[in-house]
C-alpha cells in the first residue's frame, strides 16, 4: 500500500468518530423533532406530527424575541472581537518581556473558568456597590443598571461575550501574522513603504482568509452562546437576554419539551450552516479577486 | 505659494492621544474581570458578601487557597481533567493534522464534498446532539467514566483542528512538496520534515485552543458523569457554590489555581507563534 493510500486511511477513523458523535445523534434529533414528545408526560416518544413542533416554535414569541437578541449578539460580539483581536494581535507582536507579559495577560479573559468570570462581571457591574458604576457616579455619569434593564442587558452580554473571545482572535490571528514570510515584509520597508501601507497592502491581504475564518467560527459560535448567560442574567430581566441556546436549553433540559427543543437544535442548526455558508462564499470571491489583483 | 500662512511648528495631531486613551480603557476593561477573580481569592467569604470586593487587601490573606487545595475532591477533579484533557487534545489536533493534510495536499475525486462535511461538524449546536449521545453511551455502559467525555471532545475537536490545518498547508507551496519527493522522500517525510515544520504557529495555536475549551468545559462532564470521584475541575469549582451557599472566596481561588496548567500550556506553546514575526514584520 501506498504512503498515499495509509493517508486517505487516516480520514476514516476521523469520519467514524464524527459519524457516531455528531451525524447519528442529529438524525436522531431530527427524527425526535417530528414527534410529539414531552418527557414530562411521558416516558416514550408520542405520534407523528410532521412538521408541527417547527411551526409552534416559529411562533412562539419569545423564541423569535431569542432569534433576534442572538442574531444581535452573534453580529455584535464577532465584529469587536475580530477587529480587537486582529489589533491586538498586531501591538503585541515581538519578542521582549513587557510583550510576553501584556499577550499572557490579555489572553486571561480566556483561560480563567467561565464560571468565575460571570460571578465576577455580576459582581463589578452591579449597580450600586459595583466600581463600575461606583466610577461613573463619581464622574456625575449615572449609574446605569448593566445587567437589569432589558435593552443594555443585552448590549452587556454583548461585550462580556466580545471580553470572553477576543483573545481566542488574538492568538489565531497571532499565528496568521507568524506565517507571513520576513523577506516579503523586509523588502516592502527596503521600498521605502511605511507602516500604515505595509498593513493595507500586505499584511491584510496575507491574512485576509484567516480573518475571515476566524469571523465565521466566532460568529457561528457565537450563535450557540449559552454559558454566560447562565453566569450572569439566567434569561433576565424577563425574556431579554434568552439566546437561542438558553431557550433550547429550558425547554429540553428544564420544561422536558424535548421535541420543540429538538426541532429548535434544527432551526439554530440551519441558522450556524446558513451563515458559515455565506462567510464561505464571500471568502472564495475576496480569494479569487485576490488572485486576479 | 510665498503669501500662504508659514506651517505652525507643531499642528496638533489628536491620533496618538485618541489611540492611547482608548487603549487605556480597553486594558482597564479587559484586566478588570481578572483582577476580580484573583481579589476574590484573597478575602474571606464574609467580606465578599459584605461588598468589600474591590479595595485592595490589607493583609494576604490566604485561607481560600489552603481550603481548595487541601480539599481531597480537588485533586482528583483535577486529575480527571488532565485524563480528560491531554488525550482529547493529541487526539483531535492529530486527526486534525492528518485529515488537513489530506485535504491541502492529496486531494481525490469528492474531496472537497467530504470536507465540507467534516468541517460541518463545528456547527452543530451541543443541544441537537446532547440527548442521544447521552442515550448512546448509556446503552453501551460508559456513562459515569471519562470515556464519553474523552471521545465527544476529540470528536468536537477535528472540525477546527482539519480546517485551520488544511489553511495553513495550503500556505505551504507544493513546489516544496514535489522537490521533495523527487529527492525521494516519502509522503510521510513530506508531512513531517517539510510541511509540519512550516505549519507549527497553527499546531501551537490549535495545542492552545483545545487545551483551553476542554478543560474548561462545563457542559459534557456534567451530562456523562455522576459521581464525585469522576468530575471534573470547572464542576468542581460550581459544585463548591452549592456545598456552602455562596463560597466566593474559595471560588475565586480555586478559579485561579485551574487557570494555571492552561496558562503553562499557553506559555510552552506562544514562542512558535510568535517566532516568525520576530525576524522581520512589524517590529518596532
Amino acid at each position: 500500500m501506498s504512503d498515499r493510500q495509509i493517508l486517505l486511511l487516516c480520514l476514516v477513523p476521523a469520519l467514524l468518530l464524527l459519524a457516531l458523535t455528531q451525524f447519528y445523534p442529529l438524525a436522531q434529533s431530527f427524527y425526535v423533532s417530528l414527534h410529539d414528545w414531552t418527557l414530562a408526560r411521558s416516558p416514550v416518544m408520542g405520534e407523528f406530527v410532521g412538521a408541527q413542533n417547527y411551526s409552534r416554535v416559529l411562533h412562539d414569541r419569545q423564541f423569535t424575541g431569542a432569534l433576534w437578541f442572538t442574531l444581535g449578539l452573534a453580529a455584535g460580539s464577532s465584529i469587536l472581537s475580530v477587529l480587537l483581536g486582529f489589533g491586538l494581535a498586531l501591538l503585541t507582536v515581538g519578542e521582549n518581556w513587557k510583550l510576553r507579559l501584556s499577550r499572557t495577560l490579555l489572553l486571561l479573559p480566556m483561560i480563567i473558568a467561565p464560571v468565575a468570570v460571570g460571578t465576577v462581571w455580576r459582581m463589578m457591574l452591579a449597580a450600586r456597590i459595583g466600581p463600575v458604576n461606583e466610577a461613573l457616579g463619581a464622574l456625575g455619569l449615572g449609574t446605569p443598571n448593566w445587567l437589569g434593564s432589558p435593552g443594555l442587558a443585552q448590549v452587556t452580554l454583548t461585550v462580556i461575550d466580545a471580553w470572553q473571545w477576543t483573545p481566542f482572535s488574538m492568538i489565531v490571528m497571532a499565528a496568521a501574522l507568524a506565517s507571513i514570510p520576513p523577506d516579503i515584509l523586509a523588502a516592502a520597508r527596503m521600498d521605502g513603504a511605511g507602516r500604515g501601507l505595509i498593513l493595507r497592502r500586505i499584511i491584510v491581504p496575507i491574512t485576509l482568509p484567516i480573518i475571515l475564518l476566524v469571523a465565521m467560527f466566532r460568529m457561528v459560535d457565537a450563535l450557540m452562546t449559552l454559558d454566560i448567560v447562565f453566569t450572569t442574567t439566567g434569561g433576565g430581566p424577563g425574556f431579554a437576554t434568552h439566546t437561542l441556546g438558553y431557550w433550547i436549553y429550558v425547554q429540553g433540559l428544564r420544561y422536558f419539551n424535548i421535541s420543540q427543543a429538538a426541532a429548535a437544535s434544527w432551526l439554530l442548526l440551519a441558522l450556524c450552516m446558513a451563515t458559515a455558508a455565506a462567510f464561505l462564499l464571500w471568502r472564495r470571491r475576496i480569494m479569487s479577486w485576490q488572485v486576479r489583483q | 505659494m510665498a503669501e500662504s500662512t508659514p506651517m505652525p511648528a507643531r499642528r496638533f495631531d489628536p491620533w496618538p492621544a485618541t489611540i492611547f486613551v482608548m487603549l487605556a480603557v480597553l486594558a482597564v476593561l479587559f484586566l478588570l474581570p481578572t483582577a476580580g477573580v484573583v481579589l476574590s481569592s484573597l478575602k474571606t467569604t464574609h467580606d465578599i458578601s459584605m461588598g468589600d470586593l474591590w479595595s485592595l487587601p490589607a493583609t494576604l490573606y490566604l485561607g481560600n487557597f489552603r481550603e481548595a487545595l487541601s480539599n481531597p475532591s480537588v485533586h482528583r477533579y483535577l486529575l480527571n481533567t488532565l485524563l480528560v484533557t491531554l488525550p482529547a487534545t493529541t487526539g483531535s489536533i492529530t486527526l486534525g493534522v492528518l485529515a488537513g493534510y489530506v485535504f491541502a495536499k492529496l486531494p481525490f475525486r469528492g474531496s472537497n464534498a467530504l470536507f465540507l462535511v467534516l468541517v460541518a461538524g463545528m456547527f452543530f449546536p451541543p443541544q441537537a446532539i446532547l440527548v442521544p449521545l447521552f442515550r448512546m453511551f448509556n446503552a453501551v455502559g460508559l456513562i459515569d467514566t471519562l470515556w464519553p467525555v474523552i471521545v465527544v471532545h476529540t470528536a468536537l475537536g477535528i472540525p477546527i483542528c482539519t480546517l485551520l490545518m488544511r489553511n495553513f498547508f495550503a500556505t505551504v507551496p507544493n513546489a516544496l512538496r514535489e522537490a521533495a519527493i523527487m529527492e525521494g522522500a516519502s509522503e510521510w517525510q513530506v508531512l513531517t520534515r517539510v510541511v509540519l515544520p512550516l505549519s507549527l504557529p497553527a499546531l501551537a495555536v490549535l495545542a492552545v485552543l483545545q487545551f483551553t475549551w476542554i478543560w474548561n468545559d462545563f457542559l459534557w462532564p456534567l451530562i456523562f458523569t455522576k459521581s464525585d470521584d469522576k468530575r471534573t475541575i470547572m464542576i468542581g469549582i460550581v459544585n463548591l457554590k452549592g456545598q456552602y451557599s455562596v463560597a466566593w472566596g474559595v471560588q475565586g481561588a480555586l478559579s485561579l489555581v485551574a487557570s494555571l496548567p492552561t496558562l503553562a500550556v499557553f506559555l510552552f506553546f506562544q514562542r512558535y507563534f510568535i517566532k516568525g514575526m520576530t525576524m522581520g514584520a512589524v517590529k518596532g
